[in-house]
C-alpha cells in the first residue's frame, strides 16, 4: 500500500503537567477529507498545532509522504506544503485583501502556476477577489473566513488543515465555504478537517473520528446517521 | 521672525528622530523587543567618522555606515538566545549591551570627545527672507525625508517588506504562512542599521564633538517619541519621534532664556500627560483586542 500523504503516528501533546493529545493514530491521503470532532478541550486544536509545528510533540511522529516532519519549524511545515486555517480568522486586518492574498502566494514552494491559482480562487470566492484594494478588517466574518481560506490556498497546500471553519458563519456562507472545500478536495488536496458540530462533519468527511481527552475514541463512516445518545457518550463519555 | 527660525530647526531635529524612532520600531515591531543599545550604533558610526578622518568624504561614508549596520548585525545575533525570556530580561539585556559598548568607548577614548570634522562646510549658513539657514538643516531634511520614504516603499511595495509587517502584526500565523521569521528579523535590524548610519552622518556634521554618550543622548528622546506615538505601529513611532524632536526646539526657542534648563521638565511633563490620556500612543487609533493563533 502506498504511504499516505500525512500521517499522524502515536501522537502526544502535553502543556507542562497537562495532556492534551495522547497517542493518536490518524492518517490523510490526497484527495481524501477526514473530520475531527469533539467537544472543547478534547485536543482537536494541540493537534493541528502539533502537526503544524506551533507546538512540539511530546511523542510520536508526524510524517508528510513518509518523512518526518517533527522538530520541523513552522514556516518550513508550512512551505513543505501544510496549510492551517487556525480558528478565529486570523486575517492581517490592517493589511488589504491584496496584499492578504499576497502573503499566501509567496508561501508557495513553487512560484509556477500562481496566476492560475489566482484565477481559481478569484472564481471559489469572488465576493472576497472582487475588494482587493479594500482592509481586511473591513470585511464581515464569513467574508474573513472566506479570505484566510483563499489565502492558504494560493500557498498551494498539499495538506489543508482547517479548524473550525463553519464557527459562527451564517449559513449562506457555510454553502459557499463547504463547496469551496469539496472543489479542494477534488484537485487532490488532503483535508482534515476539525469541527465542533458533528453532522458538518460527517457530512462532507470520508471519514470522521471523535476525539475525548485527547485519544481518539470512536470513527464514523460518511453520511453515518448521528445517533445522539451513542455520540453523547462518545463526546463526554 | 524668532520662531519661523525655530520652526525650520525644529522639522529638522524632529526628523532625524523619527529615523531613530523608526529603527527602534522596526526593530520592537518584528521581536517586541526594546533596543536600548540603538544609540550605540550612532556612536559607533560616529568613531568610524573620527577614524577615517582625512580621508575621501565618500571612504568615510562608506565605512560609517558599513559599521552601523554591522553591528546592527552582531546585536540581533547576540540577542537571540533571548526570544524565549521574559521580556523584562529582554530590556535589562539590552540596557546591559548598551551600558557595556558606552563604557568600552569611554575607556578607549575618554570623555573629553573630539572633533569630527566631517563636512563642516555644511555648517555654513545661508539667508532667506531674513531666515538663516544652515545647509546641514536643507542637507539633514532631504536625506531624512528620502530615508523615510524610501523605507515607507520598502515596508509597503516589497514582498520582504509584507513579510516583515506580517511578522509585526502576527508572527505566529507569518509563520504558518511560510514567512521566513528568521530573515525578516536580520532584514529588519539591517534597515534598523541603516536608518541610524544615515542619522550619525547628518547628526555628526551638527554636533561634531564625538563623545562615548553621542548615541545615547539621541536615542532617549527618540525612545520617548517612539512611546508617545506608539510603539508598534511604525508610521505612529515615527511621528512621536518627530514631534519630540520639534517640540524640543521649539520649545527652547519658546521658553525665556533663564527657564531654558526646565526644557527636559516641560518635554517629560507633557509627555506624562499624553501616556495618561492616550496610553497606546498620540497617533494610534483605538486598538483591537489582539488576538494569537
Amino acid at each position: 500500500m502506498p504511504e499516505p500523504l500525512l500521517e499522524i503516528r502515536g501522537l502526544s501533546v502535553r502543556y507542562g503537567a497537562v495532556t492534551a493529545v495522547e497517542g493518536v493514530d490518524l492518517s490523510v491521503d490526497a484527495g481524501e477529507v477526514v473530520g475531527l470532532v469533539g467537544a472543547n478541550g478534547a485536543g482537536k486544536t494541540s493537534l493541528l498545532l502539533a502537526v503544524t509545528g506551533v507546538v512540539r510533540p511530546h511523542g510520536g511522529d508526524v510524517l508528510l509522504d513518509g518523512a518526518s516532519i517533527v522538530g520541523w519549524s513552522t514556516e518550513r511545515i508550512a512551505r513543505a506544503g501544510i496549510a492551517l486555517v487556525p480558528e478565529g480568522r486570523h486575517v492581517f486586518s490592517s493589511f488589504t485583501v491584496e496584499e492578504n492574498l499576497r502573503l499566501g502566494l509567496l508561501g508557495r514552494a513553487d512560484p509556477a502556476g500562481a496566476d492560475d491559482d489566482l484565477a481559481w480562487v478569484r472564481e471559489l470566492f469572488p465576493v472576497v477577489v472582487e475588494r482587493a484594494d479594500e482592509f481586511a478588517g473591513h470585511l464581515s466574518g464569513g467574508q474573513q473566513q472566506m479570505l484566510v481560506i483563499a489565502r492558504a490556498l494560493l500557498s498551494r497546500p498539499r495538506v489543508l488543515l482547517l479548524d473550525e471553519p463553519s464557527l459562527g458563519l451564517a449559513p449562506a456562507v457555510v454553502d459557499t465555504v463547504f463547496s469551496a472545500l469539496e472543489r479542494v478536495r477534488e484537485r487532490g488536496v488532503a483535508i482534515l478537517l476539525v469541527e465542533q458540530r458533528a453532522h458538518v462533519a460527517v457530512a462532507f468527511a470520508d471519514r470522521t473520528h471523535v476525539m475525548r481527552g485527547g485519544k481518539l475514541v470512536m470513527a464514523l463512516e460518511r453520511g453515518h446517521g448521528i445517533d445522539v445518545d451513542e455520540m453523547a457518550e462518545a463526546y463526554f463519555g | 521672525m524668532i520662531y519661523l527660525q525655530a520652526f525650520v530647526d525644529a522639522v529638522a531635529l524632529g526628523t532625524l528622530f523619527a529615523l531613530v524612532a523608526m529603527g527602534i520600531g522596526l526593530v520592537f515591531g518584528v521581536i517586541r523587543l526594546v533596543n536600548f543599545a540603538h544609540g550605540e550604533l550612532l556612536t559607533a558610526g560616529a568613531y568610524a567618522l573620527l577614524f577615517t578622518k582625512g580621508m575621501p568624504i565618500v571612504v568615510r561614508i562608506v565605512v560609517s555606515l558599513a559599521v552601523v549596520v554591522a553591528l546592527s548585525a552582531v546585536m540581533e545575533v547576540i540577542y537571540r538566545p533571548l526570544r524565549t525570556v521574559s521580556p523584562a530580561t529582554v530590556l535589562i539585556a539590552t540596557f546591559a549591551i548598551s551600558f557595556l559598548l558606552q563604557n568600552a568607548a569611554l575607556l578607549a577614548f575618554g570623555t573629553q570627545g573630539e572633533n569630527v570634522e566631517f563636512l563642516t562646510e555644511l555648517n555654513k549658513a545661508f539667508v532667506v527672507g531674513g531666515l538663516r539657514i544652515r545647509w546641514i538643516t536643507v542637507v539633514g531634511l532631504a536625506v531624512g525625508g528620502l530615508t523615510l520614504a524610501a523605507t515607507a516603499w520598502v515596508l509597503r511595495r516589497t514582498d520582504v517588506g509584507l513579510q516583515m509587517r506580517a511578522a509585526a502584526a502576527d508572527v505566529q500565523m507569518a509563520r504558518l504562512l511560510g514567512v521566513p521569521v528568521r530573515r525578516v528579523v536580520v532584514m529588519a535590524f539591517l534597515v534598523a542599521g541603516l536608518l541610524a548610519g544615515v542619522v550619525t552622518l547628518v547628526l555628526a556634521v551638527q554636533r561634531p564633538l564625538i563623545t562615548p554618550t553621542f548615541g545615547f543622548q539621541v536615542m532617549i528622546p527618540a525612545l520617548v517619541g517612539v512611546v508617545v506615538g506608539g510603539l508598534d505601529r511604525l508610521v505612529p513611532a515615527a511621528l512621536g519621534g518627530f514631534a519630540v524632536g520639534f517640540a524640543t526646539v521649539m520649545l527652547s526657542s519658546l521658553l525665556p532664556g533663564a527657564q531654558r534648563v526646565f526644557l527636559n521638565t516641560v518635554l517629560f511633563v507633557l509627555v506624562i500627560t499624553i501616556l495618561l490620556v492616550k496610553p497606546d500612543g498620540l497617533f494610534v487609533g483605538r486598538r483591537r483586542a489582539v488576538e494569537r493563533v
